[in-house]
């Protein structure tokens, strides 16, 4: 008997999908997003700087900060769907 | 702009701002209510899962040449900027808390009388002592400070900390924690008491960790290692150190970690703690990264990826459990 891929498992969460192609896929979005989603996202996600942080790193207000990592998060989420 | 082909939908829009919202320090009841009517729509909850997804995904990807190099880019964005030689990764997150908290406690006048620390469960504390070192108290956590001429002592009565300890080499940082005996002169560091075993996780510089009692056989550790003291003695690995100082920015990272480990470690941040009760899962490596205090993140997936069924327990816990109809 074979053993079926579980396809069921590795759209849900990533518990048990492969890390390497999640984690291509996932830099290929985060690389992907035009660049002032991409600051705030890389800063907020590796850099560990909060939102002032960021804010004063790009000269923006930390609403716009939130605004553009909501916006980030949002488009490589939408991604996922196809 | 985004690209054309691909329409974000409202759902992830609504999704990605809640997985801000709740990652905030302080939570209400009524937003999690509100987060959790909002989840009921089947739509909204498959969105969730696909933001959470990204969250998780991108965790391992510190270390990968192109993310760095885009955090480099983003970190030289401006300028002239004066913060243009800060280095990336972990320890600038490390080093951006403590500079955050060198401000606001600035001010304070160090009282000499003050030597205890403690975190409830749930709580992290910054504590900046006088030479210039911080300690990081992670959940639960308790340190006594006890500062003499020629040292600097410091207790680790309970729980985990990470030590940033001010360059004096006249006067060694001395960490006590159970079994185990942590000698820094300058350095970062992580500390954590694990039931009777010590564990160590050194992020830059050197200490020397040494076995209380049985001689102290002193053992020299290098960045990037981890010790793990014992009654039966010291051993040393490769430190995972993203994943293992990770608390620090109240996050928790699973590398291959078997389920009911991962479950204690969610459980240290909780006061109504997961009771998982699937022996046969126990040894089930899962990955991830959560938020420190985020149960019903850990819950939802664990449920989702492993069939279980999430029921509430006594006083507030909640059970994971086989499905009975499987």
């Amino acid at each position: 008997m074979r053993h079926a891929i579980d396809t069921s498992q590795s759209d849900g969460w990533g518990f048990e999908m492969p890390h390497q192609a999640a984690e291509v896929l996932a830099k290929q979005l985060v690389l992907g997003l035009p660049e002032p989603l991409r600051d705030v996202f890389v800063l907020s996600r590796f850099g560990g700087l909060t939102n002032t942080q960021i804010g004063e790193q790009l000269g923006i207000s930390p609403k716009t900060v939130e605004w553009r990592m909501t916006k980030a998060l949002a488009h490589c989420a939408a991604q996922l769907r196809r | 702009m985004t690209s054309p082909k691909v329409r974000v939908e409202a759902a992830e829009t609504e999704a990605a701002a809640w997985h801000a919202r709740l990652g905030a320090r302080n939570v209400s009841t009524a937003t999690i209510e509100e987060f959790f009517a909002w989840r009921a729509a089947p739509a909204n909850a498959e969105a969730y899962r696909r933001v959470e997804k990204v969250w998780a995904d991108t965790g391992p990807l510190a270390d990968d040449p192109a993310i760095v190099a885009a955090l480099d880019a983003a970190m030289s964005r401006r300028a002239g900027g004066e913060r243009s030689d800060r280095r990336p990764r972990t320890l600038l997150g490390l080093a951006a808390v403590g500079a955050a908290a060198a401000l606001a406690i600035g001010g304070w006048t160090w009282l000499q009388a003050r030597t205890v620390f403690a975190t409830g469960v749930g709580e992290q504390r910054l504590v900046q002592l006088a030479d210039g070192s911080s300690i990081r108290l992670d959940t639960a956590s308790r340190i006594k400070v006890r500062f003499a001429g020629d040292r600097r002592l410091v207790d680790l009565e309970r729980g985990q900390a990470l030590f940033t300890v001010a360059h004096d080499p006249a006067r060694p940082f001395i960490v006590e924690a159970g079994q185990a005996q942590v000698t820094a002169i300058g350095t970062v560091f992580d500390v954590r008491r694990d039931g009777k075993a010590v564990r160590v996780t050194l992020v830059s510089g050197a200490v020397d960790v040494a076995p209380a009692g049985e001689g102290r056989a002193v053992r020299r550790m290098v960045a990037g290692q981890h010790a793990r003291v014992t009654s039966e003695g010291l051993t040393t690995r490769v430190a995972d150190v993203p994943a293992e100082t990770s608390w620090t920015d109240g996050r928790i990272v699973f590398r291959d970690t078997p389920l009911r480990q991962a479950v204690a470690e969610v459980n240290r941040y909780l006061t109504a703690k997961i009771e998982l009760d699937a022996a046969s899962l126990d040894r089930v490596p899962v990955n991830g990264v959560f938020r420190t205090g985020d149960r019903d993140a850990f819950v939802s997936t664990a449920a989702q990826v492993f069939d279980l069924e999430a029921s509430p327990g006594p006083d507030g816990t909640v059970r994971l459990s086989a499905r009975k109809n499987n």
